[in-house]
């Protein structure tokens, strides 16, 4: 894995993860109206940054629309 | 359903090969107290608790997945290149013999996983209570794992890992706390 996509990988990983710790928050915090905002906020980095991930490396999931010409080379992430 | 999401949670980096400290990341892999037994235990007990803590026994357990994820890759990339006489240096020796270069669902001595290590007690008070204490336990071991390995890859991982265990422990308490305001205004479900 290049020098690149190993930084835009860690970029993605840090914006799910962010996602991820709002939710759990939320779930005992659900009155919280500002956390909520920060949750949506955390969403919207996390889908823009998986988006550049994709269209640069392929598909992480199989909800990603694929190109049937090309094929996948994400590595498997005990290979990375 | 799922959806596989084909990259860990947090980066996880081996330089070595070190079967000793895999064997010692068993515990976190298939033991008591470790990620398969969390994810299992969380996954298990959300249909009889209240609604309003399903989506946290949901979104914990499928996290502890994520976890199981990496402890594997840990262990994987510690062993892989590790030759029979290395294994057995390491006290993995039984296990090679048995799984060649496999992971399995063994604890740190080799001791299969089994469900008794988990409960569903059908009473969200009591069950929350083990979910508190099993967070407890994983990061102490988490601690005595950091403690003994002098991997400063895997030690990153490591804290990583046992930060968490704290804060799926504080969400667990304050779920505790919701459920017992409910009990208090003689809630029905």
């Amino acid at each position: 894995m290049s020098e690149d996509q190993r930084k835009m990988l860690l970029s993605l990983q840090i914006a799910d993860f962010n996602v991820i710790e709002w939710v759990l928050y939320m779930h005992t915090h659900p009155d919280d109206l500002a956390a909520c905002q920060k949750e949506r906020d955390a969403m919207k980095i996390a889908a823009k940054t998986r988006k550049s991930y994709e269209a640069l490396y392929g598909p992480l999931t199989i909800l990603t629309p694929i190109s049937c010409s090309k094929n996948s080379e994400t590595p498997w992430p005990w290979q990375v | 359903m799922w959806v596989y999401d084909k990259k860990l949670q947090y980066p996880v980096e081996v330089r070595d090969t070190n079967p000793t400290l895999a064997k010692y990341l068993m515990e976190q892999y298939g033991g008591a107290d470790g990620e398969l037994a969390a994810a299992l235990r969380y996954m298990n007990q959300r249909y009889t608790v209240p609604e309003k803590v399903i989506g946290l026994l949901t979104d914990i357990s499928t996290e502890e997945f994520s976890h199981l994820e990496m402890i594997a890759t840990m262990i994987y990339k510690l062993t892989k290149d590790a030759t029979p006489d290395q294994l057995e240096v390491a006290g993995l020796g039984a296990h090679f013999v048995s799984h060649g270069h496999s992971l399995f669902y063994n604890n740190a001595a080799g001791v299969p996983f089994t469900a008794t290590y988990i409960q569903a007690k059908g009473d969200p008070i009591a069950d929350l209570y083990e979910d508190i204490a099993a967070e407890e336990k994983a990061r102490a071991t988490y601690q005595w794992l950091i403690d003994i390995s002098d991997d400063p890859y895997i030690n990153d991982s490591l804290r990583f890992l046992r930060e968490r265990e704290n804060v799926h422990s504080m969400r667990f308490r304050e779920a505790v706390e919701m459920l017992k305001e409910d009990q208090i205004q003689k809630k029905i479900f």
